[in-house]
């Protein structure tokens, strides 16, 4: 009993802190349907903010700068008004701009705000953790109920808050005019717009209140667990977002319940599951898509949320931006149409470069990187089928990635050579078996994510393969018997040809280039079929492709089959040139990165995602170099933050949008240049 | 066309880091581990220690010594491109650090194919025991540390039932699996096991657990953000057990995260401030004065490391130039090289013998544990 009991207090602790970040979620989404990503980082700062604010001298950027030192009452206050201030400016920034763009495009800047917000809290704070103050309340003794359930007054005071928020929050929405004007907002923005609604001020008060809140249960979060470091938020913002889900996104009183269920779920399932405690982060997502398939309104909500907008991202073009920069883009965009157009020569041009470069580089080293950006770009390949092309984003691709690499992995090494004692030079034709092996096992595995997403629409098809995604990661690190956990999987061979070992750094970069031929080939082929131009009927408007009689639910499954199938392929090579993996490589930030070279190289275009790849991959390694990266290596990943906020403003289509295959109407292209 | 550009600017760029001609008198180190990050701590230690050690060669005379240090963030991904590139680098003539195995063990095959020879100060796993004869390492191996602190908490400290925790990764799984069998022979139950994962906060549930099954002590075989996290969470749920973990946790950061919470925590290490021997006192002074504080167990391997290159150094410009292979041959060679955490000589597994302290919290301070084995 007071196992459970104190089971009990532990969820309601965790419960409280997860609603009130749910609530920032739900009321930003309830008036502009957006999922913003970037919470969990508001939650950090929010964190960040009030520990600073407490302590006599905080290190920022490596100097050390005096700090009032206030209590924790007056720096939460603070923290909470400035974390506030900056949710106002991200919205600004990075979401007004795209209002009425497709709903993929401010989804995707989110996820670039959270990159860039992180990294920027990591130049700043540094990589270490910074230690909670300690404070008069947290030195009181913990209470204990009942002789074994104890509680610290900490833990008190967190439930008193969000109950006395959450409560704030609904009579503040009911009463206050600006509160109606919220709910006027959600209901219908024209026609709020139309009675004479200040929308925009509306949004951005929405957005200022979210933010506090987020910033509230993030410095709650780090005054239990004492402590606030740049990577707190990602984890803790996605179980809010998964709970706002699961109460009904939209809907606060759903998120207080959302909150409290995962919160609770979580603290039992961990203290009664057998070793719960590693299995825990899996145990939310596995609710989280099981919910979404059975009621994927959530508990809560309102069905008409699970809607996607009209248009996709490749639309017009924004026309704002600098003029010389306008001339720039002009130019490379004349040269890249030409490039299309010459088609079939164009891409042997291109492979001819990629050949020579591939005979002339002098360095290991850079043969090694340049095979990195091949594979990269292969699998930017792999998600711009589903993203790019069918136009559904896919947080979950990595986990096709793994598939394959986990399968030739565990085959050549923990079968057959552990196993049977077989050496890998004798059965070295199993890799060129593997390859389309695992593709066709991960286009299984596609196909069976796909199958649940079909209900879904927009944002809750990208959190639901998100969900798929860690769940896919958790077990690699957990099922140990299977994967090798979280030790990996060391001494895969290196590609092999009658007995011709292709382990140097030459061997396998043209290996790569051959495999990337085979992918761009077979990826072309499809899209110019028709099943390519059915993805992207779906992608521009899925309601029109559904009236004239495309079969949408049969090509979305085709275009997951399609990139599961490119994942897995290109997994079973990328583990045979790294020759160890495990579970690290495959976290949800890979997926993010790959997401982002799409949309740097251009969404829909064959070239795009190597273009992407090479400049990123090209840039981090060449950035090393520079003193200012050595001292703050983060800071790269914020640029590409702000290039892809930049891009999602002003050049939403990406970098090589004009290698695009026009499989719209040329009318409608017509219309856009208008 | 900007393909190709760039692809040209690449082929330029690669020319230029292509090598130039190594002079036979300079010796590079190429140094890599986590140097940022939650992890750092070992990294930066290690750093510090071989920094000196290298100053103190370098004033010696002979052949002069460099360090090419490049940070792998914690990531198995960073680490084969490190290797490549200090492969690629005709200078390098060996590498050092390293702070995780992982990283270690996916970088061995690159490093083996291009006979770089490679002298590890910070990663245990067993694993890597004859992964490469180019590998070598003066740390103790998990199973053998993990084996003696099992001793000590059960025929030394007298344990009688123990709770043992563990990180969800190579080194956590490996050190609880050796600490709990030898735990087991000296005569303690272990009462229970759970793991958890790296970069876990909230301990709480498990803690839940742990107060249930009422043990004597806790083994937390893991790193100091997580153990100075499950300390503080397991005094607030009252829970008074003794709490025993590892040379992971042996960092001064371990007392800044947790406070009051690690004091009396027992830790182990290859090397102790509190005892001095003549060996270790000029260690000691000139670590104190360089960097004003106590040198860790890491810092000590760290220089350790750097003091066995420089003998093995010597005995490779014996017989010509040195290089990466004499270097290679000379490191095998070595016999006793006197060092601050005792003499080095290595097995042909890569591995070398070695002795422990125990440490305990005292005060805000690691001191040397009343009881030793």
């Amino acid at each position: 009993m007071d196992y459970f009991g104190q089971l009990l207090a532990n969820g309601l602790v965790l419960g409280a802190i997860y609603a009130l970040t749910a609530v920032a979620f739900t009321l930003v989404y309830g008036v502009v349907r957006l999922v913003n990503f970037a919470f969990g980082e508001l939650f950090m700062l929010g964190a960040f903010l009030t520990t600073s604010l407490m302590l006599p001298e905080v290190r920022l950027l490596g100097t050390v700068v005096p700090m009032p030192g206030f209590p924790l009452p007056i720096a939460a206050l603070g923290a909470i008004v400035v974390t506030g201030i900056i949710g106002v400016v991200v919205d600004r920034i990075a979401y007004r701009p795209l209002r009425n763009a497709p709903r993929l495009a401010p989804l995707i800047t989110s996820i670039a705000v959270s990159v860039v917000l992180q990294s920027l809290a990591q130049t700043i704070w540094g990589a270490e953790e910074l230690r909670f103050p300690q404070f008069y309340l947290a030195t009181l003794e913990p209470v204990v109920l009942f002789d074994s359930i104890y509680l610290s007054v900490m833990d008190l005071v967190v439930m008193a808050t969000a109950i006395v928020a959450m409560l704030g929050l609904s009579l503040f929405i009911a009463r206050s005019s600006l509160g109606r004007a919220m709910r006027a907002s959600a209901e219908d923005q024209t026609a709020a717009m139309l009675v004479g609604i200040p929308v925009n001020r509306v949004v951005a008060a929405a957005f200022a209140i979210g933010s506090g809140f987020a910033a509230l249960a993030g410095l709650l979060y780090a005054q239990t667990y004492g402590f606030a470091h740049s990577s707190m938020g990602f984890l803790p913002g996605l179980k809010a977002l998964t709970a706002a889900v699961l109460g009904g996104i939209g809907s606060v009183p759903g998120a207080a319940l959302g909150g409290l269920i995962l919160g609770l779920v979580e603290a039992l399932g961990a203290g009664y599951l057998p070793n719960g405690t590693a299995w825990k982060d899996a145990i939310s997502f596995v609710l989280l898509v099981g919910l979404l398939y059975l009621r994927p309104q959530g508990l809560l909500g309102r069905p008409e949320l699970n809607s996607a907008g009209r248009g996709s991202l490749l639309g017009g073009a924004s026309s704002a931006g600098v003029g010389w920069l306008q001339a720039v883009f002009a130019r490379f965009d004349a040269l890249l149409t030409r490039g299309a157009a010459a088609g079939t020569p164009a891409a042997f041009g291109l492979l001819a470069v990629a050949v020579v470069v591939g005979l002339m580089v002098p360095s290991d080293y850079w043969l090694r990187i340049l095979t990195m950006v091949v594979i990269y770009g292969m699998l930017a390949s792999g998600l711009n089928v589903i993203v790019g092309f069918a136009g559904l984003l896919d947080l979950g691709f990595v986990a096709f990635w793994a598939v394959g690499s986990y399968l030739t992995s565990i085959l050549f090494v923990l079968v057959l050579k552990d196993g049977y004692g077989i050496a890998p030079q004798e059965v070295w034709w199993l890799l060129y078996l593997n390859l389309p092996l695992a593709g066709l096992l991960a286009a299984g595995f596609a196909v069976l994510l796909g199958t649940p997403t079909l209900k879904l629409r927009g944002d809750y098809l990208a959190i639901m393969t998100l969900g798929f995604g860690e769940i896919v990661r958790v077990v690699a690190i957990n099922w140990m018997d299977l994967t090798n956990g979280p030790m990996g999987i060391r001494g895969i061979p290196a590609p092999n040809l009658f007995g011709i070992s292709l382990g140097s750094p030459r061997a396998q970069f043209f290996f790569a280039l051959a495999l990337a031929v085979v992918v761009v080939f077979a990826v072309a082929r499809l899209v110019r079929s028709y099943v390519g131009r059915a993805w992207v009927a779906i992608r521009e408007d899925e309601e029109a492709a559904e009236a004239m009689g495309v079969p949408t639910a049969r090509y979305k499954l085709y275009a997951y089959a399609a990139s599961g199938f490119v994942g897995g392929f290109v997994g079973v090579f990328y583990a045979h040139s790294q020759q160890y993996i495990s579970p690290l490589n495959f976290s949800l930030f890979e997926n993010i990165l790959l997401l982002m070279l799409v949309v740097l190289g251009g969404l829909g275009t064959f070239i795009g995602p190597f273009v992407g790849a090479l400049i990123w991959i090209a840039f981090l390694q060449l950035a090393l170099d520079l003193p200012f990266v050595q001292a703050y290596p983060e800071t790269r990943f914020a640029l590409l933050g702000v290039v892809l906020i930049v891009l999602m403003v002003f050049r939403p289509q990406g970098l090589a949008a004009s290698a695009r295959v026009g499989l719209t109407m040329p009318g409608a292209r017509a219309k856009e240049a208008a | 066309m900007t393909v190709k550009r760039i692809a040209a600017a690449l082929v330029g760029i690669g020319l230029l880091a292509s090598p130039g001609h190594a002079r036979a008198e300079e010796i590079t180190i190429g140094f890599t581990a986590a140097l940022s990050g939650d992890f750092a701590a070992f990294g930066l230690n290690m750093r510090k220690g071989l920094d000196l050690a290298v100053a103190e060669l370098n004033k010696k005379g002979g052949a002069t010594y460099r360090i090419d240090a490049v940070d792998d963030r914690g990531e198995a991904r960073e680490g084969v491109l490190i290797a490549q590139r200090f492969c690629s680098d005709k200078n390098v003539d060996v590498v050092m650090g390293y702070s995780f195995s992982s990283i270690a063990l996916a970088a061995m095959p690159v490093f083996t194919e291009c006979k770089l020879p490679v002298l590890a100060s910070a990663v245990t796993s067993p694993a890597l025991s004859n992964v490469s004869p180019y590998f070598r390492r003066n740390v103790l191996t998990d199973a053998v540390q993990g084996a003696m602190a099992g001793a000590y908490a059960a025929r030394t400290l007298g344990l009688k039932s123990i709770y043992v925790l563990n990180q969800q990764d190579d080194y956590g799984i490996g050190i609880a699996k050796s600490f709990s069998e030898a735990a087991e022979k000296g005569g303690a139950k272990v009462v229970g096991s759970e793991s958890y994962l790296l970069g876990a906060k909230d301990f709480r549930t498990l803690l839940t657990k742990v107060r249930a099954a009422r043990p004597e002590a806790i083994f937390i075989g893991g790193f100091y953000t997580e153990a100075a996290k499950i300390a503080e969470q397991a005094r607030a749920l009252g829970i008074k057990a003794q709490i025993l973990s590892t040379d992971g946790a042996l960092n001064v950061d371990l007392v800044k995260l947790g406070r009051d919470a690690v004091e009396g925590m027992i830790v182990y290490g290859m090397f102790d401030p509190a005892v001095a021997t003549p060996a270790t006192e000029a260690f000691l002074s000139a670590y104190k004065a360089a960097y004003k504080e106590d040198p860790s167990a890491w810092a000590a391997l760290g220089y350790d490391a750097g003091m066995t290159l420089g003998a093995a150094a010597d005995l490779a410009a014996k017989d010509g130039p040195v290089t990466r292979e004499s270097l290679n041959a000379a490191f095998g060679k070595l016999k006793d090289v006197p060092g601050v955490t005792g003499p080095t000589s290595f097995a042909p597994s890569g591995d070398r013998a070695g002795a422990l302290y125990f440490l305990a919290v005292k005060d805000g301070k690691f001191g040397l544990a009343p009881k030793q084995p």
